[in-house]
């Protein structure tokens, strides 16, 4: 990988990850244990990050909410990209009716606000699994994508090389699977990435609203919603939403530089083997 | 004294060099052709003269324009040289022109930028002037057309008369008939010979066509990898070429005077592609909101082929004739909209899928582009296998036959684990022709295979070509627009006008008595690289542009631009301008036929002209 930017991005959000798997080992505290000693104690003590009203410890809380986050759009960010090659690479290249029903879904699923749907599905999820919400979650951000790979294989449909495939005799699916797929490949991989970031966000802000992650689980979303209930503990709001924060950027630059090493036609690639 | 002198200039582009200490001078009124491949460095030479380039480059060297140093002049007073003492004539006469204004608008522009006192009245004047001399029919009206009105030989007619707007004393042409046709490209040069007689300029013209500098130059330098390789009157530099390179890129130019390479009497075979009454429609359909037909684009209408087992059959003709659609229906292998086309004795109207996917295997292709033709992502082994592995062949078979096919296309066995984009133009189109040999096909089409590559290039890949019929028997179809090309590849030649075909024969028949006044034309426009014969032969430059195919001419489709309908009596006239001629032999023709209502009556031998 030639970006440097996309390796320290990468490094930082595995180790992270990986992190937030081994802190209970390392920390006093469970995530789901109270302490019923110690209730609103500010930072210190065996309480690295202080305590909530019921005695919950912060740390291990807005760790265990940073890992639901995360996994959240690990998984989600590059199903959404799954999805949105199969729809876009097979509307794209077929065109005609597939590429219309097709589309006319995209297009639904992008008027409709994704808050609505998910405001009316919340009951039917209520207490469903964890899986249930990286799929809604996927459902919701793949459009976008679908639509920039439908128009890169309507391009490629006409190149040479497909032509060549085809009237050799390949089959259509062999030929997006061989020769459309692999070259929209840049792509789909810097968008995994981007939509990783706007998962990551989209649960948080669903948890928020008490949409998303329901008790006694936590995601930084429900961590945010009980820390702001009032003001007067930042210990109990700041921890989540600086790591929301820092989670987001840290996704954000790892996939600016992977576009920057994979697509040639971006400003900094093009300085940088320009020189 | 000199007009221009050019001397040790040297362009960079960081650590590359693309220009190396080259010099040269153009006398007052002198024609210098600068000639070379691609990367040669000619274009950057032009550019960096005008101070044209990007700033990462750098420039050193010294270039002095009536004995005043050009490089490092400020932008100001090189604005003021250029368009004014030294005007420019691009490429692309497309991208050359703003879409938005009106021709005349454009011409007036180049006028008065240089001449701010003159009124808009008098530029507006002077513009229509401009636009006549350089042949715009009607010029006071097409005046307010806009450019996208404008074929592609018109724009770049009107590009000249902006060059010469002001009279300049220096005219860059920067491969200034590359875009266009050849027919297209004789008229045009022939409006650069006018331009240069009226403003009595110098011209640096930049080409990589030898006929073209052949015809036109006084002096030739040749360039090669940044440097000048020959630097000779052109005379000198046909007759007795001082560097080895300059040989080798004459000897590699096909030329229309060539003797031929007879391969001797084909033997009476089957037919292996019969296409019959081809014809192959678009619509034309205006409105944003509510989509009316307005009209129809007859890209193929009613095209008669035969191709022979073993025999090569070139098609040729202008871009949008519709070779290529031909061409294209004749690969999917389905039933056209109108005709029959029957390949290796089955009508593919009758094919099941199965069937279909059965004859692919005998039926391959090679496309024009070879960056386009070729997955960037596969390695060259990956795509050699490709075809193999659709047909069902094993992992053995596949490992032994990649590097079969790469020795018989003249590349190594190591080269099928590197990536296209590692290959040069010529060695990736040898990659394609070996991909399409892959399943040992019966009938291989070429879609003007060689016409991306460079001269010296194009020559191996045509000897290729050549050596693989032979040896392997193959029945080809060579669609290109370039009858030089196709002179010693083809056994029969079918030379094809809007959709239909005008003349069809045997190769060396049809470039001795070409029949039919457009083949004729053709045959006539493809410069020679020969100054002395170039110079010395009678041309016909056609009036006009092609019409278009959506709306053909009645009858002859071609007598709109035909020089023969020109000189006929009324009473002959009559015949062309209603009935469309049907292809027969004229007597005396074997196996040669002609479209044409006057092909015997000796308009077209001898030049008998009334």
């Amino acid at each position: 990988m030639r970006s440097r930017r996309a390796r320290i991005g990468l490094t930082v959000l595995i180790l992270v990850y990986l992190w937030t798997f081994l802190s209970p080992l390392v920390a006093a505290w469970d995530w789901s244990a109270k302490d019923l000693s110690a209730f609103l104690e500010p930072p210190g003590g065996s309480h690295w990050w202080g305590t909530t009203q019921t005695g919950e410890d912060v740390y291990a809380q807005s760790m265990r909410g940073l890992q639901r986050s995360l996994s959240t759009g690990l998984l989600a960010g590059p199903l959404a990209t799954v999805i949105a090659a199969v729809v876009g690479s097979l509307a794209g290249y077929f065109g005609g009716w597939t590429d219309r029903i097709l589309m006319w879904g995209t297009d639904l699923l992008l008027v409709v606000p994704a808050f609505v749907l998910v405001a009316i599905a919340s009951p039917a999820l209520n207490g469903g699994s964890f899986l249930w919400l990286v799929l809604v979650m996927a459902g919701l951000v793949w459009m976008i994508t679908a639509r920039v790979v439908r128009s890169m294989a309507r391009e490629l449909r006409e190149r040479p090389f497909v032509q060549a495939a085809r009237y050799t005799g390949m089959g259509p699916l062999s030929i997006i699977y061989r020769h459309v797929l692999p070259n929209t490949a840049s792509i789909l991989i810097i968008d995994a990435t981007i939509s990783m970031a706007s998962v990551v966000l989209l649960e948080s802000a669903l948890s928020y609203f008490g949409f998303g992650v329901q008790s006694p689980d936590v995601s930084l979303g429900t961590l945010i919603r009980d820390g702001t209930r009032t003001l007067a503990y930042p210990w109990l709001f700041l921890p989540p939403s600086l790591l929301l924060i820092g989670a987001v950027l840290v996704v954000n630059y790892t996939g600016d530089g992977l576009r920057d090493a994979l697509d040639p036609g971006s400003e900094r690639a093009r300085r940088v083997t320009g020189s | 004294m000199s007009l221009l002198d050019v001397s040790e200039l040297t362009v960079s582009f960081g650590p590359d060099e693309a220009v190396r200490g080259i010099g040269f001078t153009i006398g007052p009124g002198e024609v210098l052709g600068l000639v070379g491949e691609s990367g040669s460095g000619k274009s950057v030479t032009a550019q960096a003269m005008l101070g044209l380039l990007p700033a990462r480059s750098r420039c050193t060297g010294s270039v002095r324009f009536r004995d005043r140093e050009l490089l490092g002049l400020p932008e100001r007073e090189l604005a003021r040289l250029r368009g004014d003492r030294i005007s420019m004539i691009f490429q692309d006469p497309t991208s050359a022109l703003t879409p938005v204004l009106r021709i005349g608008d454009q011409v007036a522009e180049a006028v008065r930028i240089h001449r701010p006192r003159l009124g808009a009245r008098a530029a507006e004047q002077r513009a229509v002037e401009l636009l006549e001399l350089v042949g715009i029919p009607d010029a006071a009206r097409r005046a307010n057309a806009f450019p996208h009105e404008f074929s592609g030989g018109m724009r770049q007619r009107v590009l000249i008369a902006m060059a010469i707007a002001n009279d300049p004393d220096l005219i860059i042409a920067d491969e200034p008939t590359t875009a266009l046709d050849v027919t297209v490209q004789a008229q045009v040069l022939e409006v650069l010979r006018t331009a240069r007689e009226v403003t009595g300029a110098a011209i640096l013209l930049i080409t990589h066509d030898l006929g073209v500098v052949a015809g036109m130059a006084d002096r030739v330098a040749v360039m090669r990898e940044g440097q000048i390789a020959e630097n000779a009157s052109v005379t000198d530099l046909f007759d007795a070429p001082s560097s080895p390179y300059t040989a080798e890129l004459l000897a590699a130019v096909p030329r229309v005077d060539d003797p031929l390479k007879i391969r001797g009497e084909l033997p009476q075979a089957p037919d292996v592609l019969r296409v019959h009454g081809l014809t192959r429609h678009y619509p034309l359909t205006t409105g944003a909101l509510w989509r009316r037909r307005t009209g129809t684009v007859h890209a193929v209408d009613g095209v008669d082929l035969t191709v022979r087992a073993g025999e090569t059959l070139a098609l040729v003709g202008e871009s949008g004739c519709g070779k290529s659609s031909t061409l294209t229906d004749i690969l999917e292998l389905r039933a056209p909209m109108g005709g029959s086309i029957e390949v290796l004795g089955q009508d593919v109207s009758t094919l099941d899928s199965r069937r279909r996917r059965a004859l692919r295997r005998d039926l391959q292709v090679v496309f024009q582009d070879p960056y386009g033709s070729l997955d960037p992502r596969m390695t060259v082994g990956e795509i050699l296998a490709e075809p193999l592995r659709v047909h069902g062949f094993g992992r053995a078979h596949i490992g032994r036959r990649v590097p079969e096919l790469l020795d018989l296309v003249g590349l190594r066995g190591d080269h099928a684990q590197r990536f296209p984009a590692e290959f040069s133009g010529g060695q990736r189109q040898r990659v394609a022709i070996a991909r399409a040999l892959a399943c040992e096909p019966k009938l291989l089409l070429l879609d003007e295979p060689v016409s991306a590559l460079d001269v010296s290039v194009r020559a191996g890949v045509l000897n290729l070509l050549r050596e693989l019929q032979i040896r392997l028997g193959l029945s080809t179809v060579f669609v290109a627009h370039d009858l030089a090309v196709v002179r010693n590849i083809a056994d029969r030649v079918a030379v094809m006008h809007l959709g239909r075909i005008v003349e069809c024969g045997p190769v060396a028949e049809v470039f001795a008595h070409p029949a039919h006044p457009y083949t004729r034309a053709l045959l006539s426009a493809v410069p020679i690289p020969d100054p002395v014969r170039e110079r010395a032969r009678t041309r016909i430059v056609l009036a006009g542009d092609p019409p278009s195919p959506a709306t053909p001419p009645t009858g002859c489709r071609f007598r709109t631009r035909c020089f023969v309908f020109e000189v006929l009596d009324d009473e002959q006239r009559g015949a062309c301008i209603r009935t469309d001629p049907d292809r027969r032999s004229p007597d005396g023709m074997i196996d040669h036929d002609v479209a044409c209502h006057h092909a015997e009556t000796g308009y077209l031998s001898g030049g008998s002209r009334r």
